[in-house]
């Protein structure tokens, strides 16, 4: 009996999740417009990547491809001209769980009259041999046609703005005399802070802007009074512009 | 028998303890603290960035030796004690001060501690690092009637209080804009401000100047042009569009801190106390209708907040912004009481030459609001009147009394009066032609002048301006006959009146301070050897404090 007096427990082994660590794009689209940046016919888009898993002590680096598609759905499909494009690599730095990924984007004048698209897909890297996990493929459509700006969802410019469509985005253009609003809300976010230079504590610029938009709309509802300003494509096609909705 | 060897044993055993004498309580060693004795010296430093700090404080503790004791001079900012810079590891402190000049004292700490023990003392001094270029009077001159250039004086009659200004540190810094820049400014200066939030390190000093078609923004420690015009503003884009600005008023209101311009006929502010570095669109009337400012001036109007009052020439009329509640230009709504005139429709179209904040009103135990005094030029008839008016205490009711519309269109000097003041301490109003100064006790419907100052032959008055910073200068004053000290030195705040004056055959301006006697009756001290004259300027175009 005093032998059951020298039972006792012995520590539980916690098992720890092992994976390989993961990368993906942190944006599902990233749209670009060539009439955004004048003069230019050749720019650099720079998408935001995220890491899942450890960070690193040595910069690890990035590598995609253009995905192929062999289905029907006309919306999966390649469309744009492999000329107008490069997908080169992308990295993410030492200590830290974002990183960029750059594309080159060049202009061809069918790029007026229409938006082309490309699939990226992440491939193994040797910094990154497994992408299966958590991977996400990014779709990018561009044009020299007016397209919704990718600080408009990313960068929540939309919580100031309201809702894109292209009659809005030509009016913000035209009031403000700028062709980027310069902001990103979330510093953690932002891939690329040479063009996105206002940050969340700069919001007062952006406040400065509304006041600016809703007094020219003001105007100009003013001055065309049975013809307001309207949406003329996008959710809210059709319905008059309200700033900031 | 066992029993009983028990009960036997039991109590010996007992009894065999026993307790001694606590004499924990005697055995007390007194400690000899660190003294740190500065000799009745104080604890407000000054000094000058780069320039060479001493402190002789002597240190000692009875008992031990002096070279037992270690000591670490430190400097650290206000707002973040824990970050410090090591200058000096011996009793006496001499070192040059390696920290940037700022409104803002930083924090000298001396920490003595006994090696042997571990024991400390500290002594805190708050240290002031002065710019070179740093409180004083801010001048604005001109050589040659076309360009403009800023001067700076530092004298005890504009600079801190405390610790106390050092003769030996007046100096007057000529042309200091074009000496940095390379080259005047190109217009006339028409209005300046200095300005920090010095309660916020964050919010940087600026230094604001307007001329007919510009205006231009720089560090007022550096006075190296930093902005110009659009650039000032969050939509920088704002004055595209137009050949050229027009500025006709600068300002600022203290309580909030609005730092405001008037251009083009509309009002434009940015709020300095919430770190608002670049000026906002346009302030809007309340119903939207348009208005056109040409004047204005800030004056308290509550306990803690005050109010802009403008001139809107396009309306008639005067418009008030308040230091609390929504941004927008609002009428002013006159309470039943009948005033003096309207503050809504002045009848006819004016205009205003100079608007200041005057006579504090002390409504009840918690609101002081300063009467506004305008002078007002009538366009049809070129008649000049004063027009007083005040804010009621309501808060957000916009309610502003008007007080009296003086028609002083035949009152000496007045129709060719160029400059004018009225003071917060008393119910005095000044003006000053080219040929002399005047006052005028405001009370009754016909106030009378006084003249109060005549300049030296040869020399016209350019300008005048009513010193009100009361933190911030000493000028001295003759003592009434027959008291023990001849003079005394009082604060310049609103007992110090700065005329400036030119003589067109040498070409040489000059400021003159001139102590204000017996409040309440617009004296100015005539004896010329109160008088405190700084010389050597061109001619004198704008003054302005700087408090920074």
């Amino acid at each position: 009996m005093s032998l059951l007096l020298f039972t006792g427990c012995s520590k539980n082994e916690q098992q720890l999740f092992r994976n390989e660590t993961g990368v993906y794009f942190d944006m599902a689209l990233y749209s670009f417009s060539f009439s955004d940046f004048p003069g230019q016919t050749e720019r650099r888009i720079i998408v935001p990547l995220k890491v899942m898993g450890r960070l690193s002590e040595t910069d690890r680096v990035v590598r995609a491809e253009l995905r192929s598609y062999d289905g029907e759905d006309e919306n999966q499909m390649n469309t744009a001209n492999p000329d107008y494009y490069t997908i080169l690599e992308g990295v993410i730095p030492a200590n830290s769980e974002m990183g960029t990924f750059d594309i080159d984007l060049k202009y061809g004048a069918e790029l007026d009259d229409e938006v082309q698209r490309f699939f990226v897909k992440l491939i193994p890297s040797e910094d990154f041999p497994e992408v299966e996990f958590g991977s996400t493929t990014l779709r990018v459509e561009f044009s020299a046609m007016e397209m919704q700006p990718v600080n408009w969802t990313n960068g929540y410019l939309y919580i100031f703005l309201g809702t894109y469509s292209t009659a809005y985005w030509k009016f913000i253009k035209q009031t403000t005399g700028m062709t980027v609003i310069p902001f990103w809300y979330l510093d953690q976010t932002n891939p690329d802070p040479e063009t996105y230079y206002w940050n969340g504590s700069e919001q007062a610029n952006v406040l400065e802007i509304v006041t600016l938009l809703e007094r020219a709309l003001r105007e100009y509802n003013q001055a065309h009074p049975d013809d307001p300003l309207e949406h003329d494509d996008g959710t809210k096609k059709g319905q008059q512009v309200v700033v900031g909705e | 028998m066992k029993l009983r060897s028990i009960f036997l044993i039991l109590p010996l055993v007992c009894l065999s303890q026993a307790c001694y004498e606590d004499n924990s309580n005697t055995s007390i060693k007194t400690v000899n603290p660190i003294v740190i004795d500065l000799g009745g010296a104080p604890t407000d430093l000054v000094a000058y960035s780069l320039d060479s700090l001493k402190v002789q404080p002597v240190v000692y503790k009875v008992g031990t030796p002096d070279a037992e004791l270690s000591y670490r001079w430190e400097i650290s900012t206000r707002s973040a004690l824990n970050v410090s810079q090591l200058i000096g590891e011996k009793m006496e402190l001499k070192a040059i001060v390696p920290v940037q000049a700022n409104t803002v004292p930083y924090i000298l700490t001396l920490t003595v501690t006994e090696e042997a023990t571990g024991l400390q003392n500290f002594q805190q001094f708050g240290l002031t690092v002065n710019s070179d270029l740093g409180k004083g009077l801010l001048i604005a001159d001109t050589n040659d009637g076309a360009t403009s250039d800023l001067s700076l004086v530092m004298a005890k009659e504009f600079s801190q209080v405390t610790p106390t200004f050092d003769d030996r540190n007046t100096r007057l810094v000529r042309d200091i804009y074009s000496t940095i820049n390379g080259a005047p400014l190109s217009e006339i200066v028409k209005g300046m401000i200095s300005t920090v939030d010095a309660r916020d390190n964050n919010n940087p000093r600026t230094l604001t100047v307007i001329t007919d078609h510009h205006a231009y923004r720089m560090d007022p420690y550096v006075y190296e042009l930093q902005l110009t015009d659009g650039q000032m503003f969050i939509i920088s884009s704002i004055f595209n569009g137009m050949d050229e600005i027009h500025p006709t008023y600068i300002g600022t209101l203290d309580g909030p801190v609005y730092d405001h311009m008037i251009i083009d006929g509309k009002l434009y502010l940015r709020n300095a106390q919430w770190g608002e570095y670049l000026y906002k669109l346009n302030v809007e009337t309340s119903d939207g209708s348009p208005y056109r400012a040409t004047m204005a001036t800030s004056h308290p109007a509550g306990r803690y907040y005050g109010n802009i009052a403008v001139y809107d020439e396009m309306n008639r009329r005067f418009l008030q912004l308040s230091g609390v509640g929504t941004n927008a230009l609002r009428p002013m709504k006159t309470p039943t009481r009948p005033g003096g005139f309207d503050l809504n429709d002045l009848g006819e179209d004016f205009t205003a030459l100079y608007m200041g904040a005057g006579i504090t009103v002390q409504l009840d135990d918690w609101d002081n609001p300063q009467t506004v005094c305008a002078v007002m030029q009538a366009k049809s008839s070129g008649k000049r009147y004063l027009m007083t008016f005040f804010p009621s205490s309501n808060y957000y009711q916009d309610e502003y009394y008007a007080i009296k519309k003086y028609d002083l269109s035949q009152t000496a000097g007045f129709a060719n009066s160029i400059a004018w003041e009225c003071s917060p301490i008393e119910n005095v109003f000044y003006y000053a032609s080219p040929d002399k100064a005047y006052s005028m006790v405001l009370t009754g419907d016909n106030p009378v002048p006084t003249e109060v100052f005549t300049p030296e032959d040869g020399e016209k008055i350019t300008g005048m301006m009513l010193w009100r910073l009361t933190n911030q200068g000493r000028i001295y004053i003759k003592n009434p006959s027959g008291s023990t000290e001849e003079r005394s030195l009082i604060n310049s705040g609103n007992r110090m009146m700065v005329i400036s004056t030119y003589n067109g055959s040498t070409g040489e301006g000059r400021i003159t301070c001139v102590p204000i006697m017996y409040v309440g009756s617009g004296t100015l001290e005539t004896d010329r050897n109160y008088h405190v004259v700084f010389d050597g300027f061109g001619r004198i175009v704008s003054l302005a404090h700087q408090p920074v």
